[in-house]
């Protein structure tokens, strides 16, 4: 019989442990075992015994429980909708020398950034002032994807084709925007001033969060994504009642050809990732292909196929040449094909 | 400065931890983190304030979450200091733990009651009083380690970063206390499993 000194050499064993308690190891134990047969015993004991009593998970009362969660939730969601006011007055001091440090920092970054770009040649200038001095207008054309910030704080990252107007300066009730294509937001908490996306045929209404909208004039459907906050999204020519709500991972399309507002979940990378350099497709047919790296390369692509793709492509690219990706989407969906400067040529 | 000019590419970082993240983040680890505290401090009012706190303070210096690689155990550690602090102001919550079991100064202190521990075995209340017996026998520190090893399965250097002691030492501690415990639970579990 084994005796509780047999144990002690597993119970001392630190990787014997992390096994237990853990779950880690198990594959070195296994071989152990096959090796040595006879420790099976001593080996099953000393887990059984580790394992023979546990701690009891203390219980709260529902109710308690419900009103902590509760007063949790509210501090967090109005301490980012009122940003400044719940802090205490020693941080909020803090908080604003801080801001002041980033604007200024900003500053500077922004101005050498620009007279950088300039240097190079390689930006191209997308904001134009209207006859209106207080509107400004900005474009963004193929290749581009212009980001930059609103007089409130409120981020912006205009997708290739697009354009967004809006005031230099907003005034103090509301803001306003009109958005043509697609744009990511980030909008800057403020209560007391709803931001308002017009586009195409939706209004969209937000206090703090940030969302993706698609608009683009020859797409069938247009959508707006919720990445954070929530959002509220109407035809713009529905009541504001009739507004609903969008919610975090929750999107939301209109549907051209019936006017259907329809609701539905979406892939993060998918609707997300031009934010951040990536080319996604998922189970996407030519047509959306051709479309997207027509307008992520500004290059016009000339589709020859005898007959058309019925298989949908899914796949990542990020930061590539196109010849890159033409190559991986070409061997995947079985097409060849020719770049000519900026004339792209698709074929059997 | 005209708006044109601020048209540059900020890269900023997608805000990945907001309410919604720190709701599920407070649902998922508030039974622990009671299990927990409530052995360091016991009001339940006063573990689920500091819970509440812990959290609160999390959310508003969010922007640190990104250096923090295990979320875990900072906040574990969070809530125990938090706790030690309000023991050190207000005396009076000072659980009345038995003060023999304890003769370190530095320790937080940490019961755990017969209540708090589960058996496996038929004769579940005798070995439960066992347990405790033995538990009550080993020193707080100890009693922390314990815990955390059995309840929470946290790795030794999780332990170590939460107690605020070395790798080495938590190790230590974990292989005397696992020796202590075998002393009388050996015998009992050599009648139910031999």
């Amino acid at each position: 019989m084994a005796d509780k000194y047999d144990l002690d050499r597993f119970i001392n064993d630190s990787r014997f442990l992390e096994y237990v308690f853990e779950g880690k190891h198990k594959s070195y134990w296994a071989d152990y075992l096959l090796r040595y047969p006879e420790n099976l015993a001593d080996f099953t004991k000393a887990e059984e015994w580790l394992r023979s009593w546990k701690f009891k998970t203390h219980t709260t009362s529902k109710e308690k429980y419900a009103s902590y969660l509760k007063k949790f939730k509210d501090s967090i969601y109005i301490d980012s909708a009122y940003e400044k006011q719940v802090k205490p007055a020693k941080s909020a001091d803090m908080t604003w020398l801080l801001k002041i440090a980033a604007v200024v920092v900003l500053a500077i970054f922004s101005i050498g950034l620009v007279v950088f770009l300039h240097q190079q040649q390689e930006i191209i200038e997308v904001a134009q002032e209207e006859s209106l001095p207080a509107k400004v207008v900005k474009t963004a054309g193929r290749k581009m994807k212009p980001a930059f910030m609103l007089s409130d704080g409120t981020f912006v990252r205009l997708n290739s084709e697009s354009s967004i107007e809006f005031p230099e300066k907003f005034d103090s009730l509301q803001r306003e925007v009109i958005l043509k294509g697609e744009a990511f937001f980030e909008v800057a908490p403020d209560v007391n001033r709803p931001f308002i996306i017009y586009c195409d045929e939706m209004l969209i209404t937000v206090l703090g969060t940030s969302f993706n909208i698609r608009s683009y004039a020859d797409d069938k459907r247009s959508h707006v994504a919720v990445k954070s906050g929530k959002v509220l999204v109407r035809k713009s020519d529905d009541q504001p009642e009739e507004s609903k709500l969008l919610e975090i991972g929750e999107m939301i399309s209109l549907y051209k050809d019936s006017q259907k507002l329809v609701k539905s979940s979406f892939d993060l990378e998918q609707m997300f990732g031009w934010t951040e350099g990536k080319i996604v497709f998922k189970d996407a047919d030519v047509s959306e292909i051709v479309k997207k790296l027509e307008r992520w390369y500004d290059v016009d692509i000339n589709v020859k196929l005898s007959q058309s793709i019925q298989r949908g492509y899914s796949g990542r690219f990020s930061n590539v040449a196109l010849e890159y990706i033409l190559e991986g989407i070409g061997f995947s969906l079985g097409f060849q094909y020719e770049i000519n400067g900026r004339n792209v040529k698709i074929y059997d | 400065m005209s708006i044109d000019k601020t048209n540059i590419d900020l890269n900023r970082k997608l805000n990945l931890y907001d309410e919604k993240y720190f709701e599920g983040l407070y649902e998922s680890l508030h039974p622990e983190l009671m299990t927990y505290g409530i052995k360091i401090c016991r009001n339940e009012d006063y573990v689920m304030d500091s819970i509440h706190e812990v959290f609160l303070d999390l959310w508003q210096h969010k922007s640190r979450l990104d250096k923090i690689d295990q979320k875990k155990p900072y906040i574990f550690r969070s809530l125990r200091n938090h706790l030690i602090n309000r023991i050190r102001i207000q005396e009076r919550f000072l659980p009345a733990y038995d003060s023999t079991a304890s003769s370190q100064q530095d320790g937080v202190p940490f019961t755990i009651s017969q209540e708090e521990i589960i058996i496996g075995n038929e004769d579940e209340a005798m070995n439960a009083e066992k347990v405790r017996d033995l538990l009550a026998n080993l020193t707080d520190h100890q009693r922390e380690i314990v815990f955390l090893k059995y309840y929470s399965g946290l790795s030794d250097t999780q332990i170590a970063e939460i107690t605020g002691m070395k790798v080495q030492s938590v190790r230590n501690h974990l292989s005397k206390s696992l020796r202590k415990l075998r002393e009388v639970i050996i015998p009992v579990f050599l009648i139910f499993f031999v």
